[in-house]
């Protein structure tokens, strides 16, 4: 299904939602509910808590549904509204500590397959994002991990593009500076001062 | 310098690649149970503001009216008077509390008589007799 007919089918589907057919909801769960999980779990890094918050975001948007203007997309819209929701759960839980320890194995990529190598390094650079502020991990996750581009970043985010890339940017550096070399390839030799 | 090129590229490959949670088999059928119970709720029971409003604006009208009355705000009285009126007010509050027959039972029985009207009162606007404001 393309985009604009996704986007034509949403709007039918509320707007019979709206007129009483309260089971026709489920065509929106079914459709959004892989988006919604995995962004939540993108914040939360457990799927049951993954899954718990998406219910949640998926009653605020029922609710909302009245609210929804249809000048804007609705998956916009539907991941504005959750995104909101797991932001307020998360300023409600402190952002978990990363343990160097913990990532140290990444390094000692010797003697491991290039495969389970990488794996380990993307597992790190995963925790690592987890423990970035809010308000940085809330523009990594949108852009990378739910591939939006910058416009409906920003707009999801209900951000100023700008807000948006200086946020990117300082994020990297951050994820930078907490992995370092633990992200560079297998034998990479950290550079010369 | 190729380094941090090195670390800036693994660092946006890394971001880009993300394992993909599949939802629970009855994922959906859990949240349209929520939507179904939340559907068949009665609808909250809004604050009466249209009748506890006037009842409101009435209420501290008639306080102002007693305050008034008793020349707490009369304009012509010098403040002495006035003073002296308010510590007689007091004296009798006082001497009414201090012994609790005569006006001490004639409140009670006056505030027993306004609760009992305002039940009443109550009673019916919610039945609806009144026909509303």
């Amino acid at each position: 299904m393309s985009e604009s007919s996704a986007y034509t089918d949403d709007a039918a589907v509320i707007r019979r939602v709206l007129a009483g057919e309260i089971d026709a909801f489920e065509e929106i769960v079914n459709r959004w509910q892989g988006p919604l999980i995995n962004l939540a779990f993108r914040f939360f890094r457990d799927r049951g808590k993954a899954e718990e918050m998406a219910q949640e975001a998926f009653m605020k948007i029922y609710r909302g549904l009245p609210k929804w203007r249809q000048d804007s997309r609705f998956s916009t819209w539907a991941y504005t509204v959750a995104m909101n929701h797991y932001r307020s759960a998360l300023r409600r839980h402190a952002p978990p500590t990363i343990d160097f320890e913990e990532l140290a194995p990444v390094t000692a990529g010797g003697d491991l397959s290039d495969e389970i190598d990488d794996r380990l390094q993307a597992e790190a650079v995963h925790r690592a994002v987890a423990t970035l502020p809010p308000k940085y991990r809330e523009v990594v996750v949108l852009f990378y991990f739910q591939e939006k581009d910058l416009a409906e970043t920003a707009r999801i985010a209900e951000l100023r593009e700008g807000t948006v890339k200086a946020r990117l940017f300082r994020a990297r550096k951050l994820l930078e500076q907490r992995l370092g070399a633990l992200i560079l390839a297998p034998g990479a030799q950290p550079a010369e001062a | 310098m190729n380094d941090v090129r090195e670390e800036h590229d693994a660092i946006d490959r890394f971001l880009g690649e993300e394992e993909v949670v599949r939802p629970s088999s009855d994922f959906t059928a859990r949240v349209m149970r929520r939507v179904r119970t939340e559907a068949q709720a009665p609808e909250p029971i809004e604050f009466p503001w249209r009748r506890f409003l006037p009842g409101m604006l009435t209420s501290l009208s008639l306080t102002l009216g007693t305050f008034m009355v008793l020349g707490w705000f009369a304009p012509d009285l010098p403040a002495e008077p006035r003073t002296a009126r308010a510590a007689e007010i007091l004296a009798a509050v006082q001497a009414a509390l201090a012994t609790p027959t005569g006006v001490g039972l004639a409140c009670a029985g006056a505030a027993l008589l306004l609760s009992a009207a305002t039940a009443w009162w109550a009673t019916r606007s919610a039945q609806g007799s009144t026909g509303g404001f």
